[in-house]
């Protein structure tokens, strides 16, 4: 065929065939894919650099986000005079990113160094040297993991944190409910009641080391407030009525909590200073509001309230004005948790006789269930908004804390001694 | 006659056979409503490139990519390729980066399946873009 039919056809070809137009897809979510990191013991100390490291290298598996190469495979060996690595070496055994780490004692003092580097592209993405204690090893670990975790994701981390519960132990009839504490990552962990009194929902303060939580010392719950590095409590004064679950507000110079009054078990949310102790009353419904959360720019709170008939969960400004339901599928919502970035609030569903931990935006919108089962609830936030812990229960009662990421990847058993339930998050430990 | 339009509804002929490039030979034509590949089997597609699609870990911002790709009737791959928009942006490390896990998640992925054999002029070439902004929000 010659040129000029050849174009004539290919014109023809375009203006007839409307058939030809492309068929665009979006691709709009992908899976995570963990970035193969190694983290070789590190050098100057023999135990410390192989302790540090492993809970480096295990912070940052139990994120969900990055695979620890295992040692065995090392090629290189990593010591004090190590100025830069030999990088063929990591990458041959399938590392992206490398941690490097120097240790010196001297007495009970402690310097460590470390070095994040990009494999890839053979150069340096971190390095900090921080001065402690020997006896503060683990924190210092977790400081590095966090470091390495904001560097190669672009959000701030949690590894230095801790979570305080309630251990349970004993029948189901007689429950023995303790109060503990641990590192988020299950070790330093201490018993803080001794199971004589029952203890329950303990919280953090966002600005101190002190929690807030309610025991049964007596036939009525009262609210304590223990400070957490001296032990030393006190109760913040008995309320005309039962309260429950208090809260610190974000300033931490005040709590919010839920009184239900007289017999009725009418429940109000309350809001009380302490410095005065002085209570004001924010809700007024003549049913049950309890649960309240709120908005890190402590601007709004979020409750749960059976003002409309089954528990639903509810907005309002911190004043207690313009109250919004945000709650609207099947089912009863509960135990709402507003993220520490604002963006989510985490809840409890019960719906068809199975349970959810979920999460929405804050004007309701997005609901999405990250983990369902048997009986599981009482969602709290890490300090980045990322995690999600929470507690879930067995048919023959075991319970269990567990967590999960924001996006419904990475569920994982949290290491208790016995039962856990309630757990809360601590923000990120003061430096 | 009857052998041109033959090749007219063969559906968009791969550069290579026709030495034309991409932008020369369907500038901008917008996805035509009245072709019929149905939602179920595009939603189909997605999910397949949903599990293959492998995001680097805690990705804060990742380049919007764009692949063209031809497929066979069995829902093999004929060829993927960057558009223009795309492989200009190659020389930045991060886009590069991102570019890649697109094409790889093209290469884990076909064969797709599911595709309906009938409406094959459809689907013969699809232009994927791959845009992570809504999950990250």
């Amino acid at each position: 065929m010659n040129r000029f039919a050849a174009l004539a056809l290919t014109l023809a070809c375009l203006i007839a065939a409307p058939a030809h137009a492309q068929l665009k897809i979006d691709i709009t979510k992908g899976n995570v894919a963990p970035l193969p990191i190694a983290v070789p013991d590190f050098a100057g100390d023999t135990q410390l650099g192989q302790d540090i490291a492993d809970v480096v290298a295990a912070d940052l598996e139990r994120s969900g986000l990055f695979k620890p190469i295992d040692k065995s495979a090392f090629i290189e060996k990593i010591d004090t005079q190590t100025a830069t690595p030999r990088f063929a070496d990591w990458r041959q055994v399938g590392a992206q990113g490398l941690v490097t780490g120097v240790i010196s004692t001297q007495g009970e003092h402690l310097k460590v160094s470390f070095r994040l580097w990009d494999v890839t592209g053979e150069q340096q993405a971190a390095g900090k040297e921080y001065n402690s204690f020997k006896n503060n090893w683990r924190r210092i670990a977790h400081i590095i993991a966090d470091e390495i975790y904001s560097r190669l994701t672009g959000e701030t981390g949690y590894f230095d944190s801790r979570i305080v519960y309630v251990a349970e132990s004993g029948p189901l009839q007689r429950r023995v409910k303790r109060l503990a504490i641990m590192d988020q990552d299950g070790e330093n962990h201490k018993f803080l009641t001794d199971g004589r009194y029952m203890a329950l929902t303990p919280r953090f303060s966002p600005k101190s080391q002190e929690i807030i939580y309610l025991s049964f010392a007596g036939k009525k719950p009262r609210v304590f407030l223990r400070d957490l590095q001296t032990g030393r409590e006190e109760s913040l004064g008995s309320f005309d009525g039962m309260s429950f679950a208090p809260r610190f507000t974000p300033d931490g110079h005040s709590i919010i909590m839920s009184i239900a009054l007289g017999d009725s078990g009418v429940t109000n949310l309350y809001t009380m200073s302490l410095g005065s102790r002085q209570l004001h009353r924010l809700t007024n419904s003549d049913g049950i509001d309890t649960s309240p959360s709120y908005s890190p720019d402590s601007k709004r709170i979020v409750f749960n309230s059976d003002r409309g008939g089954a528990q639903q969960i509810y907005t309002m400004n911190a004043d207690g004005s313009n109250i919004e339901r945000i709650s609207f599928g099947d089912g009863r919502y509960g135990t709402p948790a507003w993220s520490p970035r604002g963006d989510l609030i985490a809840f409890t569903k019960i719906a068809g006789g199975q349970f959810y931990i979920g999460v929405m935006r804050p004007d309701g919108s997005g609901e999405r269930a990250l983990t369902s089962s048997y009986s599981e609830e009482g969602p709290t936030w890490s300090p980045n908004g990322r995690v999600i812990m929470f507690s879930r229960q067995d048919r023959n009662g075991r319970t269990r804390l567990y967590s999960v990421d924001v996006t419904g990847y990475n569920l994982r058993e949290v290491p208790t001694p016995i039962d856990a339930s309630d757990p809360a998050w601590s923000p990120l430990l003061p430096l | 006659m009857l052998v041109a339009i033959a090749a007219c509804t063969a559906g968009i002929p791969h550069p290579a056979k026709t030495n034309t490039s991409m932008a020369s030979l369907h500038p901008e034509i917008p996805h035509d409503p009245t072709l019929p590949i149905s939602l179920t089997t595009v939603d189909n597609v997605k999910n397949q490139l949903y599990k293959c699609w492998a995001v680097k870990a805690g990705a804060a911002h990742v380049p919007v990519v764009t692949i063209g790709v031809w497929l066979n009737r069995d829902g093999s791959l004929v060829d993927a390729r960057y558009t223009e928009n795309t492989a200009a942006n190659m020389h930045d490390p991060a886009y590069r980066d991102a570019a890649e896990a697109a094409m790889r998640a093209v290469h884990l992925c076909t064969p797709l399946t599911g595709l309906p054999p009938d409406k094959y002029e459809g689907w013969s070439y699809i232009e994927f873009t791959f845009d992570l902004a809504e999950m990250l929000r």
